[in-house]
């Protein structure tokens, strides 16, 4: 069945001809179709993506060198913006909003003729962790869809694990797309910090958010990341470092690379059974030869306050320029220009996105910035050394992804107060690459999740030693209610 | 009790850069509305600012132009406020880290030519606002963000000023400054250069600052000047009736000359100033560096008084002349003849042949007249063969054409008659026939020489010599 | 810790009587006990000075053509004669 492969495995089948990509679309799209339930899009370009597939098939029928990824269907976080289309950030602020303009990273996947097939559920403004704050409904989780697919990148999730799409694109910034990766039991990678391109994608909290691709296989996540990677002049923090193909290595041993645990990571909060679960992927790990190491960073305890302080100070002058007078949802009465900037805002925001203004707005005052924002500037220098010399002494760091499995839809408020981002805001607070990849289920039959962290723009090494992983397991499949073969 | 003013300035440069401060939109004035606008510059979610080189150039150019220290390392921060002219809600411009710091600028404080000095706190980049629009045929605002973004410097000045006229004269000497480096076109009446304005009082003799009012919308120098005195007025009277200047922002009105309270300190706006996280830290390379400090020209209040000296100009001409730079070469065309004199040729300039280019919505630089051609006409009126009115005729006509000033002297029969024996007999002429005149003259009414000498000259059609015709009336009257 | 959410909400430009806020309750109280949790311990740690921090590449000054104004006003609620409305500001 088409819907199960793999983008490399799709790809294969595309350029040996056992596949058109008009086929692989259709394909795609029926599953879409079969799988609304679960609110994985908020919009699917059925006619963009036949269009764009016919093209490709005909490239390929002249004779045309492609590239791998061309033809391959893939699903874009509905705040990265496709030119004419919709960008909703699954708000009701922007519910009618089409962007003028392409996403640099979107420019680039247009320019691997690979198929944008539709743009997928968030939590309102990339805001949550749990997928339930979109103005669209919740991305439900297609291994028990009594679930959440855990947020923000909610159906970019739900879609890779029910096979509606092979890959999709998220945004992280405390830990968006690796929650629901690991929620969802699918793979998903934050690349370092700048390596990335940010045009087009509406800011959360702009000196954390980072794109980046989710999938069933770390193969294709490398193949993504290393088509759309590099400088963009279109964005000041895109970085000039020379960025090592991943894909090329991918496949070599790991021998010998030593993986760093940190013990804060592994504390009482943690579930036994995903304790379980990680111990096990360590065990896989030694039996590849690889080499363990007990280490520290004595201040993670902070680094969930050290990423609210900063996140929600960004977010709240990002979220700004939401007034209704240029774009986005405008109120209906209003008498002057600040009510109707007030009651825009008031109306077009959902209470939690504004609590998180007004927290940002709070850290950000003259009175307070010292005591908030600063010192959540000092302690994620403090962070970043720490992590720093923990990464001199290891290759890669690994823990769990989450401390929980995906919580039952209606359960959030519950969730919020457990902090689902524990684990995750480690590397989005010091800019350093890490990938979630599935590790067992759970006795419910929820997925699991391990985290891998990197060096910085070592993304070759991180997904090297993720993939041996996959491959020591098997592979990580589509949710067996979605797999239509079994 | 005699009260001293103290004045600090903030002034806003608009610079003359291609395109704006964060993307690639055109920078200039005017035009379609909403025309020169984009995603980043209209604030649209997923957009990104990239700084534009040409403005770390030119803010390090008026640094070194004018003594600053410049900061090699600088950043860029965020000012959150909301308006409806503000596209993304803040503006990026510079808090604690600016690009430079310090300098001073002298400048002439009076017509004797007495030097005096303005010490800067800092020269910060930043971006301007859009405009909003009102019509009294709509009930609304409607806005133009085509100046959206377009690269400022805010130049912040030590509280040196002690008077309106201290402060009139330094800001036309920083905006010819600014303009002879080549960072700002000056144009006041497209908004520039715009300026808020500090101001407190303090007992004369007193060495604490009292409390300063701060004065937005002042457009003009000469609306500064306005409100400087307006306003030191205002505190000294509520000093002097018993009460306490309150620390506050004022809108200063120059149609109605007076301002109103914009704000209280109570309801001062916290703008929440952090780190502008999409950009990184601005460095000054050694390239732009080079770039920047390189010909920087005599800076024009030099240039003023060498004007003053070599030339004899007034202060007020000199000043003139050096805030426009096409003039200022005219002038400078024309001078080296070495013909006619200096004073009259500035004169010209300012005058009526600026008259005649505003008429003609030209500028000198598209307009025939060369400046030989201006000396070859003064040097007729200096030598009498053609009167002052004639010269106004003979600019009117060769502005715009090919002709020569000989030829529309030809053509205009522009020449005055000096010879005396034709201007004698048209004199005795006028005499005979109004007899009574030398009667008149002789009682000591002796205006009516002025109507024997226009009467000759209504005659002669304009073409007799006036100060010719008066010395030969004067003479037959003695005869008589 | 007294916060001022009255305060907070005018900076923001968010309204506590009308939208969605005004369907919370207790925010005060949520805000205090929120301000308390994740105030983080004073440290001593010297943020790096800009000369220890990666300087950022420039553009250079080359005009690049604007957005058609239709493309650029299509998103917004209000538009006349090629502008964007508000009420009156004066």
């Amino acid at each position: 069945m088409i819907t199960n492969l793999t983008v490399h495995e799709l790809s294969e089948k595309l350029v040996s001809k056992e596949l058109t990509a008009t086929q692989v679309t259709q394909a795609f799209l029926d599953q879409i179709k079969a799988t609304n339930d679960n609110g994985a899009f908020i919009s699917v370009d059925v006619e963009g993506a036949l269009e764009q597939a016919k093209k490709v098939d005909e490239k390929r029928e002249k004779g045309e060198i492609l590239s791998p990824l061309a033809g391959i269907p893939i699903g874009i976080k509905d705040n990265i913006h496709i030119k004419d289309q919709l960008s909703t950030c699954g708000s009701k602020m922007l519910a009618t909003f089409r962007s003028p303009f392409d996403a640099t990273v979107v420019q680039r996947m247009k320019d691997q003729d690979m198929v944008l097939i539709g743009k997928t559920n968030m939590d309102e403004f990339a805001i949550g962790t749990t997928g339930e704050s979109s103005f669209f409904g919740p991305s439900k989780n297609p291994w028990n869809t009594q679930h959440v697919a855990g947020g923000s990148s909610s159906g970019s999730a739900t879609a890779v694990a029910e096979g509606a799409v092979p890959i999709a694109l998220g945004t992280d910034t405390g830990g968006s797309i690796r929650v629901p990766c690991a929620f969802c039991g699918i793979v998903g990678l934050k690349p370092t910090y700048g390596t990335l391109s940010r045009y087009g994608a509406v800011a959360m909290a702009s000196s954390l958010d980072q794109i980046g691709p989710m999938a069933r296989s770390v193969k294709d996540i490398a193949l993504l990341f290393d088509a759309i990677k590099g400088y963009d002049p279109k964005d000041a923090v895109s970085t000039q470092e020379e960025l090592t193909p991943s894909v090329e290595t991918i496949d070599q041993n790991i021998k010998g690379i030593k993986i760093g645990l940190p013990k804060e990571y592994f504390n009482h909060q943690l579930k036994p059974e995903i304790r379980e679960a990680v111990e096990q992927v360590i065990e896989t790990y030694k039996e590849l030869g690889a080499e363990m190491v007990e280490v520290s960073l004595p201040s993670a305890d902070q680094v969930l306050n050290c990423y609210y302080i900063i996140s929600s100070a960004e977010l709240s002058s990002n979220l700004a320029r939401y007034d209704g007078v240029r774009f986005g949802y405008r109120t209906e009465e209003y008498d002057d220009w600040e009510e109707l900037f007030i009651r825009s805002r008031s109306e077009g925001f959902s209470a939690s996105v504004q609590k998180r203004i007004l927290a940002g707005t709070y850290f950000l005052s003259a009175e307070q910035y010292e005591s908030y924002y600063q010192r959540a500037k000092q302690w994620q220098k403090k962070i970043s050394d720490e992590v720093t010399a923990v990464l001199d002494r290891c290759d890669v760091l690994l823990t769990p992804t989450t401390n929980f499995t995906a919580p039952q839809l209606g359960a959030k408020n519950g969730v919020e107060a457990l902090g689902l981002d524990f684990a995750t805001v480690t590397a989005s607070v010091t800019g350093i690459p890490a990938i979630s990849m599935p590790c067992g289920l759970s006795s419910q039959g929820l997925p699991l999740g391990v985290q891998l962290l990197g060096a910085k723009y070592g993304e070759d090494v991180l997904l090297r030693t993720a993939y041996q992983y996959e491959k020591a397991v098997g592979g990580f499949p589509v949710a067996p209610a979605y797999r239509g073969d079994k | 009790m005699n009260y001293e003013t103290i004045i600090g300035l903030e002034i806003h440069v608009e610079l003359r850069t291609k395109t704006k401060a964060y993307c690639g939109c055109e920078n200039s004035f005017g035009g379609e509305v909403n025309s020169r606008t984009c995603p980043v510059c209209a604030g649209l979610p997923g957009a990104l600012p990239v700084l534009n080189e040409q403005v770390v150039e030119y803010a390090t150019r008026a640094g070194l132009a004018m003594g600053c220290q410049i900061n090699r390392y600088s950043k860029q921060d965020r000012k959150n406020y909301f308006y409806p002219d503000t596209a993304k809600a803040y503006q990026i411009s510079q808090y604690d880290i600016p690009i430079c710091e310090g300098g001073s600028l002298e400048y002439i404080a009076d017509k004797e030519g007495n030097v005096k000095t303005v010490t800067f706190e800092r020269i910060q980049m930043e971006e301007d606002a859009g405009k909003m629009l009102h019509n009294e045929s709509f009930e609304g605002t409607l806005i133009d963000y085509n100046r959206c973004s377009v690269p400022l410097i805010e130049i912040v000045t030590n509280p040196d000023l002690r008077s309106s006229s201290d402060a009139r004269a330094f800001l036309e000497t920083l905006r010819n400054t600014l303009i002879a480096i080549g960072v700002t076109d000056g144009k006041m009446q497209e908004g520039s250069i715009r300026c808020d304005v500090n101001v407190s009082v303090r007992p004369e003799g007193s060495s604490e600052f009292g409390t300063r009012v701060e004065m937005k919308n002042v457009n003009t120098f000469s609306g500064a000047a306005r409100a400087i005195e307006y306003e030191s007025a205002r505190q000294i009277q509520v000093l002097q009736s018993g009460g306490t200047i309150e620390q506050e922002t004022r809108r200063w009105d120059d149609a109605l000359g007076e301002n109103q309270v914009l704000r209280t300190k109570e309801d001062a706006d916290d703008y929440r100033y952090f780190p502008e996280p999409d950009l990184l830290t601005i460095y000054v390379t050694d390239e732009i560096l080079a770039a920047a400090g390189k010909d920087i020209p005599r800076l024009p209040h030099y240039e003023t008084l060498y004007f003053v000296n070599e030339y004899n100009l007034p202060l007020d001409d000199a000043n003139l002349l050096i805030g426009q730079p096409e003039k200022k070469e005219f002038f400078l065309a024309a001078a080296a003849f070495n013909r006619v004199e200096k004073t009259g040729i500035a004169n010209w300039i300012l005058g009526d042949i600026t008259r005649s280019l505003n008429d003609h919505k030209v500028t000198l630089e598209e307009v025939k007249l060369t400046p030989e051609e201006l000396v070859i006409m003064i040097e007729q009126i200096e030598q009498g063969k053609i009167s002052t009115a004639a010269g106004k005729t003979i600019i009117e006509e060769i502005l715009l054409t090919d002709k020569t000033p000989m030829e529309v002297i030809k053509e205009k029969n522009l020449a005055q008659i000096s010879d005396s024996s034709a201007l004698e007999d048209l004199a005795r002429q006028i005499l005979e026939e109004h007899p009574n005149t030398v009667a008149e003259y002789q009682s000591g009414r002796t205006n009516v020489l002025g109507f024997l000498v226009g009467q000759a000259m209504k005659a002669s059609k304009g073409q007799g010599n006036p100060a010719a015709l008066k010395e030969i009336f004067l003479n037959l009257i003695e005869q008589a | 810790m007294r916060i001022h959410i009255e305060t907070l909400a005018e900076n923001a430009m968010l309204s506590l009587s009308h939208g969605e806020l005004a369907k919370e309750s207790n925010l005060e109280e949520y805000f205090e006990n929120l301000l308390e949790v994740v105030k983080l311990p004073e440290i001593q740690e010297d943020l790096p000075s800009l000369e220890e921090t990666q300087p950022m590449i420039l553009r250079p000054d080359e005009i690049q053509p604007s957005f058609p104004r239709d493309d650029m006003l299509k998103n917004a609620p209000q538009t006349q004669a090629g502008c964007y409305v508000v009420p009156k500001t004066v």
